[in-house]
């Protein structure tokens, strides 16, 4: 790890010249490609080894021990490097800024500077070595450096193709409810006066999203048995879905004065009542179906979600707190506590939770996202990268996690990568303002003032009140001397609330 | 199929790389300032004395690489052309907004050379450039308009202005 006082520059500079001596120190040894390497690591076994190195020390072949020695640090530190480059998390960093930064035209020695300025500039900050276990040691840069080299960029970043959610729900098995609904029916035909039966097949008409069918049975079951407080509950649901919260509470109430310790039954009318906007009587709700039932980690959720409805952020924590005690695997109470402590600016605890949720669905982009969005709120753009290129991985047309890698870069930049993405939510939304702006900084930092301008020009156009528009705008006038209309942008900047701190002279 | 004499970019600017290196290494030795040497040379401390020593050693080797460098046929010729290429307006006109835009101060220095070699040889490679401004694919004259930049500076080179 690091200390407080790292010098980047200094570091990358250490790099370079430990991947020229690296070069040097394998080239002298005959080792011309990764695999010969590889093939070297293999056979490092370390009790192996340790047994050969003493036997030569026993048999007195110092300099022979000596030099197994280094080569078994060496291996050593080789397998460390494979086994970072290849941790998926650093493939999501490294990938995007690799392949929109080194060209296949760049000659040898660039590519691999660019490389190690990639590596250091993105894997070296303190949260990046402690959450992927990251030694910063030039060393270990400059081996990761050449392994990447070795394999060139396209196989190292070569995505392998995954399946798409789409193709997720449709390989998920539902169940057979037409089967369902075709054996109730037989015991229906059999027993016509069967309740059961027809709350049975109510459910599976609900589940069906057959709604006019299951409220059709749920009123055939409470008609043969009046006392049924299942049937009020379900049709109180049915009446829910289509909009008729009147008869749903109704139907919850009659459910819960049939049973008065039915826990559900206050549950769902806390649901609908908090749908309502009536806090009060949720809260009552809610209270009551937790006291009935104090390990329902659903009711605990909901009344989190009231508590956050009116502003009481404190007893929803509390909730969220209880949801996750009573289920450690609640995704939505973590996504929901992580939410809240986002607002509250608490970023560490936001990405904690973020990543318990991506442990438990790796395939979830929306809180990749998110996380993506709390590591850069950190100012750790790496972490970032990696995040958003994975959300976008899973989700190619989310443009706001390309637009956000594409800031992140910027930030980082690498220009080229943030103008490739900006391009691709421009093509995706024409009228997305932010991406016209970013886009415009990058050609500002690449000193093409005049494209600049034109993106801050369509920005405004998109979004006439967006102040930094016009900062930066007066900023690029500036630059290509058109002053008059500089001092124009940075009065209609400061109109809107911006601010400029150096105006144009 | 690869033609027998097709240019070969890579190769040449991988070459171009280490050729400047060698340049700015033998322009160093060379410049070693004689003025720290004069000022060495009035002092009698020991650390004078250690300076005298260092510094002389200094502009042999100085004096040697320049030996050594300009003794290339045609240096003086390709210097000449460099310091012409690189002072045209329409070749910094064409360089700066690359230059400007990729080399950035808070890059290390092997990095820096690394960029500007690929920007200067990308730019003045290019066939249309080459062929109006009669600039031959020689290691040599790339060094010497890449080190002819460098040692003015990007700021200076391309009037650079800060805001």
């Amino acid at each position: 790890m690091h200390n407080a006082k790292f010098d980047l520059k200094e570091f990358q500079s250490s790099v370079i010249t430990k991947y020229a001596s690296l070069l040097n120190q394998l080239s002298a040894a005959g080792v011309r490609t990764v695999s010969d390497s590889s093939k070297a690591s293999k056979k490092s076994n370390a009790g192996f080894m340790k047994r050969i190195i003493l036997n030569k020390l026993r048999a007195g072949h110092h300099d022979l021990a000596k030099r197994l020695v280094e080569s078994a640090v060496f291996a050593e530190r080789e397998n460390k490097a494979c086994e970072i480059i290849n941790n998926q998390r650093i493939q999501s960093i490294l990938c995007p800024l690799l392949t929109a930064k080194i060209s296949e035209d760049l000659f040898e020695e660039a590519k691999a500077i660019e490389i190690i300025l990639i590596m250091t500039s993105s894997l070296t900050s303190k949260r990046v070595a402690q959450e992927l276990s990251i030694e910063i040691d030039a060393d270990l840069f400059a081996r990761m450096a050449y392994k990447i080299v070795e394999l060139g960029i396209e196989k190292y970043c070569r995505v392998e193709p995954n399946e798409s959610s789409d193709e997720m729900i449709d390989d998920f098995e539902s169940p057979n409810l037409d089967h369902e609904i075709a054996e109730y029916s037989d015991a229906i035909v059999k027993d016509p006066t069967d309740a059961e039966a027809f709350h049975s097949r109510g459910l599976a008409h609900y589940d069906k999203d057959d709604y006019d069918a299951a409220l059709s049975d749920f009123f055939r079951a409470i008609e043969l048995d009046s006392t049924f407080g299942p049937a009020y509950y379900d049709r109180g649901r049915v009446h829910n879905m289509q909009d008729n919260s009147d008869l749903a509470i109704s139907d919850m109430s009659k459910a819960i004065e049939l049973d008065p310790e039915d826990s559900i039954a206050y549950l769902g009318r806390a649901m609908i009542r908090q749908y309502r906007e009536e806090y009060e009587l949720a809260f009552s709700d809610f209270s009551k179906s937790i006291e009935l039932d104090p390990n329902n980690a659903e009711a605990y959720y909901n009344r989190a979600l009231c508590y956050e409805n009116t502003e009481n952020s404190e007893a929803a924590l509390a909730d969220y707190n209880r949801t996750i005690l009573i289920d450690s695997e609640y995704a939505d109470a973590y996504y929901a506590r992580a939410s809240l402590y986002f607002r509250r600016d608490e970023l560490d605890r936001a990405i904690a939770d973020y990543s318990k949720i991506i442990d438990l669905d790796p395939s979830d982009e929306q809180t990749l996202y998110w996380r993506g969005v709390a590591y850069y709120g950190q100012q750790e753009y790496g972490l970032a990268i990696g995040d958003f290129s994975r959300a976008i991985d899973l989700m190619p047309s989310f443009a706001d996690a390309i637009c956000q890698r594409a800031y992140a870069s910027m930030t980082m930049k690498y220009y080229d990568l943030a103008i490739r993405d900006f391009d691709r939510v421009i093509e995706m939304e024409p009228e997305n303002c932010r991406a016209y702006y970013g886009r415009g900084k990058a050609r500002y930092f690449t000193h093409d003032f005049v494209s600049a301008i034109e993106e801050y020009t369509k920005a405004i156009n998109l979004d006439p009140e967006i102040p930094a528009g016009y900062v930066s705008r007066a900023y690029a006038y500036c630059q290509t001397g058109q002053k008059e209309l500089a001092r124009a942008d940075e009065l209609k900047a400061i109109e809107l609330g911006g601010e400029i701190t150096t105006p144009c002279k | 199929m690869a033609k027998v004499n097709e240019f070969d970019l890579k190769t040449f600017q991988s070459e171009v790389f280490r050729d400047f290196k060698g340049l700015q290494l033998n322009a160093a030795f060379a410049n070693i300032d004689l003025k720290r040497l004069d000022k060495a040379d009035g002092s009698f401390s020991p650390t004078g004395l250690f300076a005298r020593s260092f510094l002389t050693a200094f502009r042999w080797l100085g004096r040697r690489g320049q030996k050594s460098t300009k003794s290339k046929p045609g240096f003086d010729e390709k210097d000449a052309r460099a310091a012409e290429i690189t002072s045209d307006p329409k070749i910094k006109k064409l360089l700066c907004p690359r230059l400007c835009a990729e080399i950035l101060p808070d890059l290390p220095t092997e990095a820096m050379r690394a960029r500007i070699v690929n920007v200067v040889t990308f730019a003045l490679l290019d066939t249309k450039v080459a062929e109006e401004f009669s600039i031959e694919k020689d290691v040599r004259l790339f060094s010497l308009i890449i080190l002819g930049v460098w040692q003015r500076g990007i700021d200076t080179y391309c009037s650079r202005k800060g805001r």
